[in-house]
C-alpha cells in the first residue's frame, strides 16, 4: 500500500510539473484554411483549444492563391503560407530537401519544440517531422484517413508511410480501426499509437424541433457526392422510399461528381420530394440538420465521421451504414446500423421512419444530452496534450547513427534509399548550421496573451471559447490578418499584431 | 481494485490510456485462397482453345494463300459446324430465330461488301509489317480475352475488335474476293461465336468432358498445322508448354508470397444489380 501511495504521489508531481510545461507545436499540413474540408477543420480547432491551454501554436502550409507570408488567425494562431507550389491533389511534390533551409529557419525562429503533422496525403507533414527528427525536435503524426491494401495505389502510398513513420515519436488515429490500420500499414509498434476520436461543438449541434415541419418526415443527406461516401446507393433508396412513404422528402446537401446520378432521381421524383442544396458552408450544416427528422449516411468507408455524431447532437435519428469506424462512434441505440446495401439500407430507413410516426422515436433533447458530453474538444486537448507529454518525456535519441538504422526494417531498396536521404538532409544541415548559424537568427516575439489569462483553462472554459470561436472568429479570421515580408518588417509585425490584438479584444468585449 | 474490462468503442470513457492494445485488436482476416496444382492446370486449360483459334485462323490464311485450301469447301464448313453450334445453343429456337437471320444476313452482306476493300486495303504496307501486325494484335487478344475471371486487364470488346483487326490485316494479303470474304467469315466464327459457345460447354459439362474437347481442339489445330504449315508447329508447342505448365506451376509456387489483408478498413463494395 504504502509503495502504491509513493507511487502516486511521484505520478502527480510528474502530472503538475507536466501540467507546467509550455509546448511550443508547430502544426504542419498541407491543408489549411482557405482551403475546407475535416482536417482543415481538425487543424483549426485543435490549435485554438491548445493556444487557450497556453501552448504556442503555430501552423505551416503553402501558398493558396494570393495568401502567401505569414497571417495571424483568431486568437493570434500564426500560420506560414510558405511558397511552395501543389503538384497534385492540393499536395506539395516531395523532394524532401528543397525546403529544407526555411523550414529550418521557421523551427529556430519559433523555437518550436514539438512537430506535429496532419494527414497522411500530406508531403508537408512528412517532411516536416522527418527535418523536425533530424533537428532533434519530437514528431507526432495524425492520421484521418483509412487505406485498403489490395491495389496498386495503396500498396505504394502504405510504403512511403511506412517510410516516414520510421522515426516519428508517436502517432494519434481517430478510430480503433484507423489504429489497426496505421499500425499494419506503416509498420508502427502498437504503443507509439494512440486512439483519440474526432470532436465537436456540440453547444452549436443543439436540436431544434419547431423547426421541422409537422406533418412531413424530412430526411437530410450531407456529404460530398462522390463514389467513396455511397451516394450510387442513394438514388434506388430515395426511389424505394418516395413511393412507399407520401410524406417522406429527401433534402441532400453537399456537391461533388456524383451531383448527375442525384439530378436524375430529382427530376423523376420532383423536385419538391428530392431537394439537392449543392455546396454546404460547415456553418450552415447545423440549421439544415434541424429541419430533419433523420440523417442519412451511405459512406462506403470512413474513418471516423463527425456527420453522423453532428447529426445525432442535433436531435435527428441516425441511419448509417457499418463500415469502418462507424460502429465504434456511437451507442447502438443511438444510431441504426446497415450493410451497405439498397436494400439493407431501405429497411433500416423505414424502421426510422416507422418509429418517427408512431413516435416511438428518442426524444431529440433527450438524444442530445446524451451525445453532448462524448466528443468534446476539451476532451480531445487532454488527450492530446498526454501525447505531447509523453514525447517530451520520451528520450528518443536523433544522432544520424541512432535515426539510421531505424529505416532498415522499412525494406532493402526503400530502407537504403531513406538511409541515404537522411545522410544527405543532415549534411544539408550542416551546411544550413555554417552558412546561417542559429544564434544569428531573430526569435519571434510571442504573441501578447495576457487578456486570455491562459495557463490551465479548463474544459468547461475551453468548450465556451469554442463556441465562440467558430460562430464569431470563423468568419473574422478572413479581415483580421496581418502580413509580414520578412526579417527586416519585425516592426511591421508588431504593429500589426497589435491592431490585430485591440480588434480581437474589441470583438471578445 | 475492481478491473473494467476494455471495449472497442468511442463514445465511452475508459479507465486505459489512449495508446492502449485491447485485446480484440488486429483480428482482421487473412483471406489467402490457396489454389491446388490440379485446379490451376484444370484452369489453365481455359486459354488452350483461344490459342488454337488464332493459330487456326493463321493456318486457314496459309492454306487458302497457298492454294492448298479450297475457299469454297472451309466457307461450306463453317456454315454447317456454325448451324450445328447454334442449335444446339439456343434453348428458345422458335422465338429467336428471325432477329439471329437478320443478323446474319446483315453480317454476310457487311463482309461481302467489304471483301474487295479488305482486299486492296494494305497494298501499299511491306508483308514483313502485317506480319508483325498480325502477331501483336494476336497475342493482344490473348492477353485481354475474358477468360470467365473477375480482373482488371479483362476487355471482351477490346479482344473481339482486335481479333478481328488481325483477321482484316490477313485478309487483305489475300488474292481473290472469296478467299477475304472466306477468312473473315472464319474470324468471326472463331472470335465472336466460338467463345460464347465454349463457354457455355465449360459451365454446362463437367471436367472430364471439357478436358476432352480441349485435346479435341489442340489435336484438329496441330494436324492443320501439320499439313499446311508446320513452320508453325514449334509456336504451338511453345505455347501450349508455356500455358499449360510452366505457368500454372509458376503461379503454385509464387501464390505463398501473396498475401492480401482485408479488414474493416476497407471500401464497401457496391453489389451490381
Amino acid at each position: 500500500m504504502d509503495k502504491e501511495e509513493k507511487y502516486i504521489s511521484e505520478r502527480k508531481k510528474i502530472m503538475d510539473y507536466e501540467e507546467k510545461i509550455r509546448h511550443i507545436i508547430c502544426m504542419v499540413s498541407d491543408f489549411f484554411y482557405p482551403n475546407v474540408g475535416g482536417v482543415e477543420e481538425h487543424i483549426f480547432q485543435l490549435s485554438q483549444c491548445l493556444l487557450h491551454r497556453g501552448h504556442k501554436v503555430i501552423v505551416l502550409t503553402h501558398v493558396y492563391g494570393d495568401r502567401r507570408g505569414i497571417r495571424y488567425m483568431t486568437n493570434g494562431l500564426k500560420v506560414y503560407y510558405l511558397p511552395i507550389q501543389t503538384f497534385y491533389n492540393q499536395s506539395v511534390l516531395p523532394t524532401f530537401i528543397t525546403w529544407l533551409p526555411l523550414v529550418r529557419n521557421i523551427f529556430l525562429r519559433e523555437s518550436v519544440t514539438i512537430v506535429h503533422g496532419h494527414s497522411a496525403f500530406s508531403t508537408m507533414a512528412h517532411e516536416a517531422m522527418n527535418l523536425a527528427r533530424a533537428m532533434g525536435l519530437k514528431s507526432v503524426f495524425t492520421d484521418h484517413s483509412l487505406f485498403g491494401f489490395a491495389d496498386m495505389s495503396a500498396i505504394v502510398t502504405n510504403n512511403f508511410l511506412a517510410l516516414s513513420l520510421a522515426d516519428v515519436n508517436h502517432c494519434i488515429c481517430v478510430s480503433y480501426v484507423g489504429k489497426e490500420n496505421t499500425v499494419l500499414r506503416a509498420n508502427v509498434e502498437q504503443e507509439k499509437v494512440s486512439v483519440i476520436p474526432n470532436a465537436l461543438d456540440s453547444l452549436v449541434f443543439r436540436p431544434d424541433p419547431a423547426k421541422r415541419p409537422r406533418n412531413k418526415i424530412n430526411i437530410i443527406v450531407m456529404s460530398r457526392l462522390q463514389y467513396r461516401k455511397g451516394v450510387d446507393l442513394q438514388p434506388d433508396i430515395i426511389r424505394h422510399i418516395c413511393k412507399r412513404y407520401p410524406q417522406v422528402n429527401f433534402i441532400i446537401g453537399g456537391d461533388g461528381p456524383k451531383r448527375s446520378v442525384l439530378e436524375e432521381v430529382r427530376d423523376e421524383m420532383g423536385a419538391d420530394r428530392v431537394r439537392l442544396l449543392g455546396a454546404v458552408p460547415h456553418a450552415q450544416v447545423h440549421s439544415i440538420l434541424v429541419t430533419g427528422h433523420i440523417f442519412l449516411n451511405t459512406s462506403l468507408t470512413e474513418a471516423f465521421c463527425i456527420a453522423i455524431c453532428e447529426a445525432v447532437c442535433s436531435g435527428l435519428q441516425v441511419v448509417s451504414t457499418n463500415v469502418g469506424g462507424i460502429p465504434e462512434v456511437l451507442p447502438s441505440h443511438l444510431i441504426h446500423l446497415a450493410y451497405p446495401t439498397v436494400k439493407s439500407l431501405s429497411q433500416k430507413l423505414e424502421l426510422a421512419i416507422e418509429l418517427e410516426i408512431s413516435g416511438q422515436r428518442v426524444e431529440p433533447w433527450e438524444m442530445h444530452s446524451e451525445a453532448r458530453d462524448i466528443y468534446l474538444w476539451g476532451d480531445v486537448v487532454r488527450r492530446t496534450e498526454q501525447v505531447y507529454h509523453r514525447v517530451h518525456r520520451h528520450q528518443a535519441s536523433s544522432a544520424l547513427t541512432h535515426r539510421i538504422p531505424r529505416y532498415k526494417k522499412c525494406g532493402v531498396v526503400a530502407g537504403w534509399f531513406m538511409m541515404f536521404l537522411v545522410t544527405l538532409q543532415f549534411l544539408l544541415l550542416k551546411v544550413c548550421d555554417a552558412l546561417w548559424p542559429a544564434k544569428d537568427i531573430d526569435l519571434a516575439p510571442d504573441y501578447p496573451t495576457s487578456f486570455w489569462s491562459c495557463g490551465n483553462g479548463n474544459v468547461d472554459r475551453t468548450r465556451h471559447f469554442h463556441q465562440k470561436s467558430t460562430q464569431a472568429a470563423l468568419t473574422a479570421v478572413q479581415y483580421y490578418r496581418v502580413k509580414v515580408f520578412g526579417d527586416n518588417k519585425q516592426r511591421n509585425q508588431k504593429a500589426g499584431s497589435w491592431i490585430l490584438y485591440s480588434l480581437l479584444y474589441i470583438l471578445y468585449c | 481494485m475492481e478491473k473494467q474490462e476494455w471495449k472497442r468503442v468511442l463514445w465511452k470513457r475508459q479507465p486505459f490510456p489512449d495508446n492502449y492494445v485491447g485485446d480484440s485488436f488486429l483480428r482482421v482476416s487473412k483471406k489467402c485462397k490457396k489454389v491446388s496444382l490440379s485446379a490451376a492446370l484444370y484452369g489453365a486449360t481455359a486459354v488452350t482453345p483461344e490459342i488454337c483459334s488464332c493459330l487456326g485462323l493463321v493456318v486457314i490464311f496459309y492454306g487458302m494463300s497457298d492454294s492448298k485450301m479450297d475457299s469454297s469447301v472451309v466457307l461450306t464448313l463453317t456454315a454447317a459446324v456454325g448451324i450445328i453450334g447454334y442449335l444446339i445453343t439456343r434453348d428458345h429456337l422458335a422465338a429467336s430465330i428471325r432477329n439471329d437471320a437478320k443478323v446474319v444476313c446483315f453480317y454476310v452482306v457487311l463482309i461481302a461488301c467489304v471483301s474487295p476493300v479488305i482486299k486492296s486495303l494494305t497494298g501499299s504496307v511491306a508483308t514483313d509489317s502485317i506480319n508483325a501486325c498480325t502477331t501483336f494484335l494476336l497475342l493482344l487478344r490473348l492477353v485481354v480475352h475474358d477468360y470467365g475471371t473477375q480482373v482488371a486487364i479483362v476487355n471482351p470488346t477490346v479482344s473481339h475488335n482486335v481479333g478481328l483487326f488481325a483477321s482484316v490485316c490477313l485478309a487483305s494479303r489475300l488474292d481473290s474476293d472469296l478467299d477475304v470474304f472466306t477468312l473473315m467469315t472464319v474470324a468471326v466464327a472463331l472470335f465472336a461465336l466460338l467463345p460464347t459457345f465454349r463457354r457455355r460447354c465449360r459451365s454446362g459439362l463437367g471436367r472430364g468432358w471439357n478436358l476432352v474437347l480441349t485435346v479435341l481442339v489442340v489435336g484438329v489445330t496441330g494436324s492443320g498445322i501439320i499439313q499446311y504449315t508446320p513452320h508453325l508447329l514449334l509456336v504451338l508447342v511453345v505455347a501450349l508448354l508455356l500455358c499449360n505448365c510452366l505457368m500454372p506451376t509458376l503461379y503454385i509456387c509464387c501464390q505463398g508470397h501473396k498475401q492480401n489483408i482485408y479488414g474493416p478498413w476497407d471500401e464497401a463494395q457496391i453489389e451490381d444489380r
